[in-house]
Order: C-alpha cells, then structure tokens, then sequence
C-alpha cells in the first residue's frame, strides 16, 4: 500500500494489486514494487539536488564576489532552474500515471516536422551547455510528410527524454533519427547512437522489472 | 601554504562553482569531470584532499578512491554527494576502504570549507 498526497491535500490510499486480502505472492511483488518506488524516489532525490547545489554556489559567488563573471553565473543558475522545473514536471507525470489520470490529447500532426522541431534545440551548441561541448551530430533527413494521430506534447516529451540520453552517453561520434512509414498504417521512430549503450544484463534486469510493475498494476 | 584540493564530479556547473567557491576562500583547485582523466593525471603528494562524488559514469567515486590509493597510500578524502550514504552500510560493501567524510549536497561553501578544514586537521 503506497499513501499518495494528493492536489487538495487529502491523503489516499492507492492499493497496488487486488482489492481482496493478498496472498503471499501478491504481498512479495506488493513489496517488490514498493522499493521500486523507494529506490525511484532515491534517485529522483539525487538528480533535483545536483542543480540545487549549483544554484546555491553560484548564487553565493554572485553575492559575495566581484561582477566579472556575473551574467555567466545568472546564465548557470537559470540553466539549473530550468533543469529542476523540467524534474518536477517528470515527477509529476509519474505521479498522474500512477494515479492513473493520465489521458492522450489526440491530434493529426506531422511527425517529422515535430523531430525537426524538437532537434533544433538540440543542435544549438548554447543550449547544449548541460553536457558540454561535443563533436557530435545529430542526423535526421525527412523525405516526406508522415501524419500521425497522436498526443503532440508527449510524443515531443518522449523524443526530447530519448536526445537527452543519446547526448549524455555518447563522447562522439552522432545521433540518428530514422522515421518509418510501415504498412499496418504505423510509424516507427529509431533513435540510435554511437555511445557506450547498455549492458545486456542490465537492459533485460530494467525490462524484467518493467514488466513486473505492469503485471502488478493490471492486477 | 595554499592547501590542494582535487575534485572529481561529473556535472560541470558542480565543478566551476565549487572550484571558484573554494578558491575565493584561499585553496587551490583542479577540479576533472572525467574520473578516468583525473586518474589518469593524479600524482601522489600534489593534493591535500580529494572531493570525489560517488554517482560517475565510467567508474564511480569509490573506485575511483580505490584505484587512487594504490597510486598514493595515505590521500584524505571526502565524498561529495546527493545520496543518502550510511556509514555501517558503506563499510559493509567496502570493509577495506577508510572513509569517514561524507559530505551531502546541497551545501554552502562556508560549510563544506568547514568541513574540508577539519578534515585536513587529522593526523
């Protein structure tokens, strides 16, 4: 059982897994769950508080020390705000998913007008700033239009979270985009990259996990 | 004598900022983004203390401690970090390593000088 604040503040009990009295083997993935969430919220706590330590640095450097640096240290603490507001904005759509308020905003758009969209950010070398400066290209050619049916603000959130780990683990070298048009009326995005990749242990350990909170939730 | 810190964190704006912080309060700082580069250039004696935090692509901070002190037996060190590191826990998994300094994020630099400070004053 997870307790989940919600907006108004009132406290509610979201059961994950039947509603009758759970058997052991219900309790056991109950509990496996659980340190999922915990060890989520562990590394969730990490990652809000890396920019916060660079905000409180940089803004004791700008209260106590001379202009020179001023507007690249403004620059740095705005990098890092903007950083912990795109965190918080992910942790609440965990928190929507879990409570299952998540709905699809569908619409006709095209798909690779969307990838160039998201891409340009992502080639301006200013914006960039967050992982350094890196020989990398980003190679993505369109041949045509591809209309596609979907929620444009989270299709962009899931390419734009697939550019931000393609950037972050590659030195060098390039990210591809390829769009398909396939014959069951679907398209397929591949985004692939010449970094490190993972490990096979780890890949099939994070899609078994996956899969284990799925099956709980369906429960 | 100017006191020499080494620190190791893989986020830029975590290494311009405290290198600058802690040079403003009289140390001098080489600060790597790349554990593996600050392993590669480490030479015993150059440094007083390492700031080494713990969550590194490539090798993390303890093996990083770990490959240091086979260069240079007795370098203190502080780990700097975001986790929630549990002393017993941490000399469960690394009975060899002596660590005692964990510094946690977020702090200020009078506070983390505070700290550098007294552990620079163990013998």
């Amino acid at each position: 059982m997870i307790v989940q604040i919600q907006k108004t503040g009132e406290k509610k009990e979201v059961f994950y897994g039947s509603k009758s009295v759970p058997n052991t083997s219900e309790m056991h993935k109950q509990l496996e769950l659980h340190n999922k969430i915990q060890e989520f919220i562990n590394i969730a706590n990490h990652e809000m508080k890396t920019p916060v330590q660079a905000i409180l640095t940089y803004s004791e450097l700008l209260q106590n020390g001379p202009e020179r640096n001023r507007f690249v240290y403004i620059e740095a603490i705005l990098r890092n705000a903007r950083r912990l507001q795109k965190l918080s904005d992910n942790l609440l759509d965990i928190t929507r998913i879990y409570g299952q308020t998540t709905g699809l905003k569908k619409e006709k758009f095209d798909l690779n007008a969307l990838i160039s969209y998201v891409i340009e950010d992502y080639r301006n070398p200013i914006e960039n700033v967050d992982y350094g400066i890196k020989n990398i290209g980003i190679e993505f050619k369109p041949v045509c239009k591809i209309f596609v049916n979907a929620d444009r603000d989270r299709l962009e959130q899931v390419i734009s979270n697939l550019l931000d780990n393609a950037l972050k683990f590659t030195q060098e070298g390039k990210i591809s985009i390829l769009v398909e048009k396939k014959e069951d009326n679907k398209a397929v995005v591949t985004i692939s990259d010449t970094g490190r990749g993972w490990m096979l242990e780890f890949f099939l350990d994070y899609l078994q996990n996956l899969l284990r909170c799925q099956t709980v939730e369906r429960d | 004598m100017m006191k020499r810190i080494l620190v190791v964190d893989d986020e830029p704006d975590i290494t311009t900022s405290i290198k600058n912080g802690l040079e403003r309060k009289g140390f001098d700082v080489d600060a790597y983004n790349d554990p593996l580069k600050a392993l590669e250039s480490f030479e015993p004696g150059t440094y007083d203390l390492l700031l080494i935090d713990i969550r590194m692509p490539k090798m993390n901070g303890f093996e990083l401690y770990r490959e240091i002190k086979k260069k240079s037996e007795n370098v203190k060190i502080c780990f700097f970090t975001a986790f929630e590191v549990y002393y017993e826990e941490f000399k469960r998994v690394f009975p060899n390593l002596e660590v005692k300094c964990f510094i946690r994020k977020p702090i200020t630099i009078n506070d983390l000088v505070a700290h550098i400070n007294t552990e620079l004053a163990k013998n």
